[in-house]
């Protein structure tokens, strides 16, 4: 039975199974545009911003409705918050102190 | 040590905590996943580093088809863990079963796909001879990561091997060609023989780290989502509301699973 | 693990030997674990490097007794004649960081000190995740294993440091597949699984388990200080077991992650892919092993702050300063870490971002320190063994943090960089600073989890002694580092003096081998009277009267001496904040968090200019 603070109440199970298709639809839907995009004939910098941005969308549909973070509580919210700041700082200081370089790197 | 047997109770195991609106088992597999966030940040980060300080990289090494199947697999198999879950929230231990066991068999998909696509990487080569030539190819046989030391150790080494270079690549568009015609290739002659493991470059090291480590997980959900279906699933009958929030929280780790895909699928296949 | 069909969350007293001692999954039983391993690890850390010690006082010099044993355990490769080879010297120096801080002091402030004390102060039966705590002692056991294993394989040790920087770290015993620093990185991945799990768990305990009334700004600062630890280990670790596996995969599989192209060795250009990066790894490890250090320091900051106000007998100075502080210092740690790389080509602009950063993280820290010294003011201080090290921890730190200046500035650093200056700097907030706190833990809880307290006079006499000889120790460091003597050498840079034009400063500063190894030997000794106290006391230590002997405020005083399974007798709750140290009409100066009844006014402070009216 649900806690009376649970958020993700019961919905009725037809109005389930039919939000269940549409993600499934969506999904599906995101992973054919990002295919397509990637054999288009485009400029390297559009085709991986298109791409990655396609790919980010699915991300959040899996986990806002799939894992309930649209209606999870703000503790694991802002947990996740502050995993993202140091999942970009991760991402885009070591390549930035590479651009950086006093020399070009890798040679 | 006293020996005070009373039973001692976990608070929270089962009710959520009223001020956090959370049991104890959903906060800690939300850590856990946030930790993993930065386990595979670190890799893509390693992947963006060594991308762009690279000269040429690889691409359409993959095959799009297979990681479009793939990806699918996945999805679908997300979409029946959180039907499994449901099931239960709606006490049809029935249905829990179907979903669950969906889930398993295509999870189980996943890695059968994905040891395919690994066993052509280890069976595809690259030679090059003492006269210079580069070529990339399969061998008669199909043998499974050989590579020159191994061949030479052999007590009876051939004097030469049948070798089928792929044909030249045209574009991205562009399929798996049919092979010309078959080469024997001098023993002797070969400088270097090696199949397309993590040592061909860096783009093929992090594919398999990349991938590989991906797949440790879905064994590893394999495992606990089998183990929750089989012998597990007896708690249902004891404690349901226990059972009801493992099934969940096992169902958000295999939805992190699927996270990760998402980006490993563009970032090593299409891009 | 045999599936019991009974109440879920219900955990009986455990019966056998084994499930009471060995695999037991009582927070109490796990600390000890966690904290008796540690305590041997820090001994074998500190032989590797009195070992390493006479090497750089008398190089070239067969070792009394202890050469002819690494001879004969290790053979002639390693310490042919009993003297120290170049090999045998790096993989000590690399082992040494490596137990000193993975397996001695990070399972000692978080595994011991925050598994068995942090449920107690928050009024919990036990951890959030039982099982997975005991699971979690057992993994790090593993890792430690493996790595001792490791000095008594083919080639020996890792020996690349601990910061195992590539390509030495996959160049180096190439000759055996499985090599000292395979098994270095298979033990890290263990230790770093341990940790995270362990993280896990703790912030789920705090989060979750806090007693009735218990808010969050009435918890004691070691709790809060135990959090943020735990936060940094959750999200700081995993890239470091990223880059191990990624390491595991060019030393196994000849892969080139952090192999370049072109790289020769020995004459020969080595048969790799090439194309990877030598940086990448140093971003990777250092993204985990800076904020490590605050993971070192945080523990022992939260210690040093319940001893303070115990033994002061008055409440924290700044408490929400302490907490934002604490909290201040967890975020900053992760943007900081290529201040360990300005040595590497990096720009100007992204040095300076990494500087900035850098001199913004001591702010907090310096608000933490002074705020713990201000606590001292007006406060009725006792004198025993846990309060003089919380009390040396004080200035120990503020010498340690404040050497770090110069290290932060990139202009600074590259005079510094890779010199004892920082083996110095380091040393000082780990040795007397850090371990000076865990000291001071060990002496404070020892009547809780034992029901003895240890011996009054040798503990003064262990704490007089490590401070003299730790000072004598790493100070003179200082002035090595100045004059450029570099670390890792494994003739104590007898290789610089031995030309003619070298400067007066460096031969002098080489000359402070031969002192500091003494004065290092000597600490060594001096912790005899404290390890034989340890054990001692355990069972001829004087027995406390009460279960608060150090009539404190904090739950875990209010459970029984040693507490049992399940710690407290009655669900405690919560009333008040967590140092309520304030006389009242009886004469009794305090007043637990849990028991009932409003505390009575406090004085004010004593005033800072003589007063002409007497209150």
């Amino acid at each position: 039975m649900t806690s009376p603070v649970d958020p993700r109440s019961d919905s009725a199970p037809e109005s389930s199974a039919r939000r269940h298709k549409l993600i499934l639809a969506a999904l599906v839907a995101c992973t054919l545009v990002m295919v397509t995009l990637a054999l288009l004939p485009l400029g390297t910098g559009l085709k991986v911003g298109l791409v990655l941005t396609v790919a980010t969308l699915e991300a959040c549909l899996v986990a806002g409705v799939l894992m309930h973070l649209v209606e999870e509580r703000k503790l694991i919210v802002s947990i996740l918050v502050l995993t993202g700041i140091f999942f970009v700082s991760l991402l885009l200081l070591p390549i930035l102190s590479e651009m950086d370089h006093a020399r070009h790197f890798f040679k | 040590m006293s020996a005070h047997a009373h039973a001692m109770t976990i608070p929270h195991t089962v009710e959520p905590r009223p001020d956090t609106g959370l049991y104890n088992a959903r906060l800690g597999l939300w850590l856990f996943l946030a930790s993993e966030v930065m386990l595979f940040g670190a890799l893509f980060s390693s992947y963006i580093l060594l991308r762009v300080g690279a000269d040429t990289w690889p691409q359409r090494q993959l095959s799009i088809p297979l990681g479009t199947l793939n990806t699918f697999v996945l999805i679908l198999s997300s979409i029946s863990v959180v039907m499994a879950w449901l099931s239960l929230k709606r006490k049809d231990f029935g249905r829990f079963k179907l979903w669950q066991g969906a889930t398993v068999l295509l999870a189980l998909l996943f890695i059968t796909v994905k040891s395919f696509e690994y066993h052509d990487k280890f069976t595809h080569y690259y030679v090059q001879t003492r006269d210079g030539r580069e070529m990339t190819g399969h061998l008669e046989g199909k043998p499974f990561n050989l590579s020159l030391a191994r061949l030479r150790a052999l007590p009876n080494p051939p004097a030469e091997i049948v070798f089928h270079p792929d044909a030249p690549a045209h574009g991205p568009a562009a399929g798996q060609a049919a092979h010309s015609e078959p080469l024997r290739l001098k023993l002797a002659d070969l400088v270097k023989l090696e199949a397309f493991g993590p040592w061909r470059g860096t783009f093929y090291a992090i594919y398999f780290v990349l991938t590989g480590l991906h797949a440790l997980h879905v064994l590893g959900g394999i495992l606990v989502l089998g183990y929750f279906w089989g012998p597990g699933s007896r708690m249902w009958f004891t404690e349901p509301e226990r059972f009801t929030n493992r099934i969940e929280v096992a169902g958000l780790y295999w939805h992190f699973v699927e996270l990760v895909w998402i980006f490993l699928f563009p970032t090593l296949y299409l891009l | 693990m045999a599936g019991t069909i009974g109440s879920a969350s219900e955990h009986h007293a455990p019966q056998s030997f084994w499930r009471r001692y060995i695999f037991s999954t009582d927070h109490k039983v796990v600390g000890i674990q966690y904290g008796l391993t540690a305590l041997v690890f820090l001994f074998i850390g500190y032989g590797l490097m009195a070992l390493m010690r006479w090497q750089l006082a008398y190089p070239g010099q067969p070792i009394p007794i202890f050469g002819k044993l690494l001879l004969a355990v290790l053979g002639p490769d390693m310490a042919d004649k009993g003297i120290m080879s170049p090999d045998l010297y790096n993989s000590f120096g690399a082992m040494h960081g490596t137990i000193m801080v993975f397996l001695a002091i990070v399972p000692l402030a978080a595994g011991a000190f925050g598994n068995y004390v942090v449920p107690l102060q928050i009024g919990a039966p036990d951890m959030a995740f039982p099982r997975l705590n005991m699971m979690s002692y057992w993994v790090y056991f593993c890792g430690g294993v493996i790595m001792l294993v490791s000095f008594f394989i083919p080639g020996g040790a890792a020996k690349s440091g601990w910061t195992s920087y590539s390509p030495l770290a996959t160049v180096t015993d190439a000759g055996y597949l499985i090599n000292g620093q395979t098994l270095w990185l298979i033990g890290m991945v263990f230790l770093i699984t341990s940790s995270l799990l362990g993280a896990v768990n703790i912030i789920t305990t705090i989060i979750q388990l806090r007693a009735r009334g218990l808010g969050w700004m009435r918890l004691p600062f070691f709790v809060w200080a135990q959090l943020v630890t735990a936060f940094i280990l959750l999200l700081a670790f995993p890239p470091l077991e990223a880059a191990g596996v990624l390491q595991l995969c060019d030393n196994l599989f000849d892969s080139s992650f952090f192999l370049p192209t072109g790289l020769v060795v020995g004459g020969k250009p080595m048969e790799v892919s090439g194309g990877g990066s030598p940086l990448l790894w140093q971003h990777l490890f250092w993204f985990l092993a800076h904020p490590e250090v605050y993971v070192l320091i945080l523990p022992a900051m939260g210690i040093v702050a319940e001893v303070l106000a115990n033994n002061t007998r008055k409440p924290l100075f700044g408490y929400k300063s302490l907490v934002y502080s604490a909290i201040a210092i967890g975020f900053i740690s992760f943007l900081v870490w290529a201040h360990h790389m300005y040595l590497t080509g990096m720009g100007t602009k992204i040095s300076t971002f990494f500087q900035t950063t850098t001199m913004l993280i001591s702010i907090p820290s310096v608000i933490i320190l002074t705020t713990l010294m201000l606590t001292l003011w007006g406060g009725s201080i006792r004198f025993n063994t846990p309060m003089l090290f919380a009390l040396a921890f004080l200035p120990m730190f503020g010498i340690g943090g404040l050497t770090g200046l110069p290290l932060g500035f990139s202009a600074t650093d590259i005079h510094l960089h890779d010199t004892y200056y920082v083996i110095g700097h380091f040393h000082y907030v780990v040795a007397p600073g850090t371990i000076f706190a865990l000291f001071a833990g060990i002496y404070y809880w020892y009547p809780k989890v034992t029901g003895r307290l240890m011996n009054e006079s040798w503990g003064k006499v262990h704490f007089a002694l490590s401070l003299v000889f730790m000072n004598l120790v790493f100070m003179p460091m200082f002035i090595q580092g100045l004059e450029g003597m570099h670390r890792r050498m494994y003739n104590g840079g007898a290789t610089y003096a031995a030309g003619p034009d070298v400067a007066y400063g460096l031969s002098l500063a080489l000359k402070l081998n031969v002192s500091i190894s003494h004065a290092a030997w000597l600490l060594g000794l001096a912790q005899v009277p404290f390890i034989i106290n340890f054990f001692w006391s355990l069972f001829r230590g004087k027995r406390v009267e009460s279960d608060n002997p150090w009539q404190a405020t904090t739950l875990e005083w209010a459970t029984p001496t040693p507490p049992p399974h399940g710690n407290f007798l009655e669900e405690p709750v919560v009333c008040r904040g967590p140092y309520e140290y304030v006389p009242d009409a009886t004469g009794r100066d305090f007043l637990p968090q849990n028991e009932p009844g409003t505390p009575p006014t406090r004085q004010p402070a004593p005033a800072l200019t003589p007063q002409t009216q007497p209150a």
